[in-house]
């Protein structure tokens, strides 16, 4: 039985095919190697170093000097470029897929001036990330024995690439590409202060007429600025990339305000230097392996006899693996890039589950189980709130198992009305599974014993679990050869790119809401209007939702969570219930737009548009309020297990 | 000018910082605003860099901060260099203005030092002598550079590399047994809840202080400077009396919340602070430029054989 897991995004039919660099000979092909290669030796690197790390620390108590930086940094430059790459695929996340809804005729004009507006703000980061670069390092400043600005350099180098490439595609004729290419005009007009910053760092003589110049440039920026704000945003409608809206209105309303412009490469450089970030890179490597493999088929068959007997069966099983997954990993959607491709076999190809229904499902369960313990969120909100851990793992334990038997309920309702039939328990069917598949089914198991006998960090788990899975697909099983495996990484990187890009590029949002004291007007509003306690926790609950919209759960906690602490005790709300409160809200944020996690991986994943998922999602997301709600407004869930044990 | 603040807020200093915003607000008749940011950086460097591009005008750091600028800064906070209160305010007049002139050629202006704090030995069982901490990996979470570690490794302890934000899970699973830091960070990490054994031994005092960028200081009218300067020095000197209070505050609700405080008799605190000694004399090569510590050590040798 050989059929294909996965069939590689199927390229949208509006656009030209990809260029893939072994057809294509002279200059042109040596550049896609050398772009090709960059990416897979990076991606490579990443997935080994800190692997070898382990290795030495445990046998030789040794280490890489300054490894840690070395992997944060491939992170940061796997993400431009990788981005460049998915580009050239045309592979980068909208709202809308293309622009089909439109009446013929306006296609191609709304495709130019996407083009032109994504080429303006592209060249203005351009501009800004080269000016970043050097004002916000030393020259000295190295990681390892590489200088830092080197790894910086592949901003500009990652936005100016995908620049051209929408260049390359926005038409066939002269005339329209020029209009698509004046964005580069425009582009370099809206980063004038970073070019003037850029100029003062080489000559600081610099004429005083060029002072007068920047003033005139930021009476002039603001009331531009907001116009094409408000563009960019229709744009976004019409099939323009999310990254670059996204990206492109926070530096909107840097340079409205009169900030840095700087502030967005700083931004997209803090999100991506970080010991979590790199588990998303890592996670999707092993779950192309895994999917590149025949590993699919022998779970499919086991958790067929596992679980078939009962209705709704696989959905329970889903779920667990789900939540096991988010728990000990604390990043959410982990399910969705390492298992989605194998559950979307078990649920929708081999089981009773619409299309519609699995995706939708499995874009929601991949933030499931961020109550349990070890989870980081938790780890990290009873830092910021000041209060006991293990309170926290005690109070959000009910409330967790609430969210997750939400989900599974779902599973088994829909089976039930659906009449899905149920095969008895084959418990020969069973035991070839598990024999076949005994490897894979390991892997949760090592990453436990390794990570909780605190043998390894989460980074380095990831790390080992690429190698693992590797090993196993080519010695163990012969699925895969060797040199399939820089195959399966060039495939896995314009994913890679296109969700590191759309998070690192938003972050400046979350960043300009905070330089505008946003937060703190609302919570000073709220002591000044509020009594009542319920109505409290409905404007807690309302304004915890928006958050989540544009911020994600780590920001969010670090940020938003010391405004409303001190409000909780005014309030008279239970310490620990407020955290599960903000946690269990921040929750649907990785299914709410324009920012949400799951969304973006699982559009990757499953290869549909975006507005698609968000309606497939719908659903589930209204479950999971409906537990939010119960959590929130019957405190005995968090407070009885305290009382007992806390 | 928008000032960001590595100390917390709700804490003394951030009321301090918020008389120092008013007291220049008065002293420039209204010209100079300054607004104070306790979130909206990621980490210390992250406040540096933000600096360095103009997006804030103004900070309050600690070492971690400062050593950006001046890796020497955390010279001064080398193991069992540097022993006592006193030793720390006589190295610091003589080299701090030594240090603000390097930290001035990177475009920041150093309006005072403030101490931050002692750094201690926090560990999940009893400890003592140095032997008792070889048995035990010991949290290295790296914003001190690779030095530090390196320099664990050869006196034969066993420094495990983990970020910040992984300290607290890594002690739990027991991947990490011990940690140093001062009794501020060890409380809003909350590392003490599993690291419940303080060691009652003064390891390395910590530096902070108040920058402005050199462009903005430029800017603001000369007459008005010496003012400005006086107003921060009170509040620095305020911010120094200050701190040790604070300190001794926060161990006492820490002990309250289950934080054992251990004795260490004298005899093994002269064995650490010899055996770093010797660790210190056989190093080779660190971040530190030589010229530094051949000064800094100088100034101790001056300073003990006069006392
Ligand atoms: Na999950
Ligand atoms: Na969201």
């Amino acid at each position: 039985m050989e059929r294909p897991l996965f069939k590689l995004a199927p390229r949208s039919k509006t656009k030209s095919t990809p260029e893939s660099a072994s057809r294509i000979t002279g200059i042109k092909g040596v550049l896609l190697n050398l772009e090709n290669g960059i990416n897979y030796v990076s991606l490579f690197l990443l997935a080994l170093i800190p692997a070898v790390e382990v290795v030495l620390r445990t046998f030789f108590r040794t280490g890489i000097p300054d490894s840690s930086g070395y992997v944060y940094h491939l992170v940061f430059l796997l993400t431009f470029l990788g981005g460049a790459l998915t580009a050239r695929e045309n592979r980068h996340l909208s709202i809308v897929a293309g622009n089909e809804h439109l009446p013929e005729r306006w296609k191609g004009p709304v495709h130019i001036i996407n083009s032109h507006l994504a080429i303006a703000i592209l060249t203005a980061f351009v501009w800004s990330s080269l000016s970043f670069a050097l004002m916000a390092f030393d020259g000295s400043a190295r990681i390892g024995i590489i200088p830092i600005r080197l790894f910086i350099l592949f901003m500009p180098i990652g936005f100016a690439g995908i620049a051209l490439r929408i260049l390359w595609l926005s038409s066939n004729r002269t005339v329209p590409r020029i209009a698509a290419g004046l964005g580069f005009v425009l582009g370099t007009l809206l980063a004038f202060s970073s070019i003037y910053n850029l100029l003062f760092y080489f000559y600081p003589g610099l004429p005083l007429y060029f002072d007068t110049l920047l003033n005139q440039w930021f009476t002039l920026i603001a009331p531009v600025s907001l116009v094409l704000i408000i563009v960019l945003i229709v744009s976004a409608g019409l099939g323009n990339q999310l990254f670059v809206v996204l990206g492109g209105v926070a530096y909107l309303l840097f340079a409205r305000t009169g900030g840095a412009l700087e502030s967005i490469p700083n931004e997209a450089y803090t999100m991506l230097i970080s010991e979590t970030i790199p588990v998303i890179p890592l996670f999707t490597l092993a779950g192309f392996i895994l999917s590149e493999s025949k590993a699919g088929e022998r779970l499919v068959s086991l958790f067929h006899g596992l679980f078939a007997w009962i209705p709704g069966g696989q959905i329970v099983a889903a779920v667990l693996v789900s939540t096991f997954f988010t728990t000990f990993t604390g990043a959410s959607g982990v399910t969705i890039l390492a298992l989605g491709g194998i559950l979307y076999v078990v649920l929708h190809k081999e089981g009773p589950f619409t299309e519609k229904f699995t995706t939708g499902f499995l874009t929601a369960s991949g933030s499931v189980g961020f109550l349990f313990p070890p989870s980081l969120t938790i780890i990290l909100y009873a830092v910021v709130a000041r209060i006991s851990v293990v309170d926290m793992f005690i109070g959000a334990f009910i409330p967790g198992v609430i969210v997750m038997v939400t989900m599974m309920m779902i599973g088994i309702v829909v089976a039930y009305r659906n009449k899905v039939p149920t095969s008895p328990f084959n418990w020969r069917e069973v035991r070839q599974g598990l024999r076949e598949s005994i490897w894979e089914l390991l892997l949760p198991v090592f990453i436990i014993i390794f990570y909780f006998a605190g043998i390894t960090t989460l980074l380095e788990t990831a790390s080992l679990a690429v190698v693992y899975i590797a090993v196993i697909e080519t010695v163990v099983h012969h699925d895969l050869r060797l040199r399939d495996l820089p195959g399966v990484a060039v495939k896995a990187i314009p994913i890679i790119g296109g969700v590191l890009i759309i998070l690192a590029m938003s972050r400046g949002l979350s960043y300009y809401i905070i330089d505008a004291q946003v937060p703190n007007v609302l919570t000073e509003w709220i002591q000044q209007n509020i009594q009542s306690k319920i109505i409290f926790l409905v404007l807690l609950n309302i304004v915890l939702i928006i958050t989540g919209c544009f911020m994600d759960i780590f920001s969010a906690i670090m940020v938003v969570a010391p405004l409303v602490i001190p409000l909780g005790e005014v309030f008279g709300v239970h310490p620990v219930h407020l955290g599960i409160i903000f946690l269990a809200n921040l929750e649907l944020g990785f299914m709410t737009p324009p920012v949400g996690l799951n969304l973006f991986l699982s559009s990757y994943r499953f290869e549909k548009p975006l507005n698609q998922i968000y309606t497939n999602v719908i659903p589930f997301f209204v479950l999971q309020l409906v537990a939010l709600l119960v959590i929130t407004y019957v405190p005995w869930f968090t407070t009885v297990l305290l009382q007992l044990f806390g | 000018i928008k000032l960001g603040s590595a100390a917390p807020d709700n804490s003394i200093w951030a009321d301090s910082l918020k008389e120092l915003a008013n007291e220049w607000h008065e002293i420039s008749d209204g010209q100079i605003e300054v607004k104070i940011y306790f979130a909206g950086f990621k980490d210390e460097a992250d406040l540096i860099r933000k600096m360095r591009f103009n997006q804030l005008q103004a900070g309050i750091v600690t070492g971690f901060g400062l050593q950006v600028l001046y890796p020497n800064v955390l010279a001064l906070s080398i193991p069992f260099l540097i022993q006592s209160e006193d030793e720390f305010e006589y190295v610091l007049d003589e080299i701090g203005p030594v240090m603000a002139e390097e930290i001035e050629k990177k475009g920041f202006k150093l309006l005072t030092w403030a101490k931050a704090g002692w750094v201690y030995f926090y560990t999940k069982k009893p400890m003592v002598s140095p032997m008792d901490m070889r048995q035990m990996k010991i949290a290295s979470t790296g914003s001190e550079g690779g030095d530090l570690m390196n320099a664990l490794k050869n006196l034969g302890f066993h420094p495990v590399k983990v970020s910040n934000e992984e300290v607290l899970p890594a002690l739990a699973s027991g991947m990490v047994e011990a940690v140093y830091a001062t009794p501020l960070a060890v409380a809003a990490m909350q590392w003490f809840g599993v690291a419940n054994n303080m060691a009652d031994m003064k390891v390395a005092p910590f530096l902070g202080g108040i920058l402005i960028s050199d462009r903005v200081w430029q800017r603001i009218p000369e007459d008005i400077r010496p003012q400005l300067m006086e107003s921060v020095e009170r509040v620095g000197n305020q911010l120094d009396q200050q701190i040790g209070e604070l300190e001794d505050d926060i161990i006492e609700q820490m002990k309250s919340h289950g934080l054992r405080v251990n004795d260490i008799p004298p005899e093994a605190v002269e064995e650490w602070k010899a055996l770093f000694e010797k660790g210190r004399q056989q190093s080779g090569e660190t971040l530190y430029s030589e010229e530094f510590m051949q000064r800094l050590e100088g100034l101790l040798q001056e300073y003990r054989s006069s006392n």
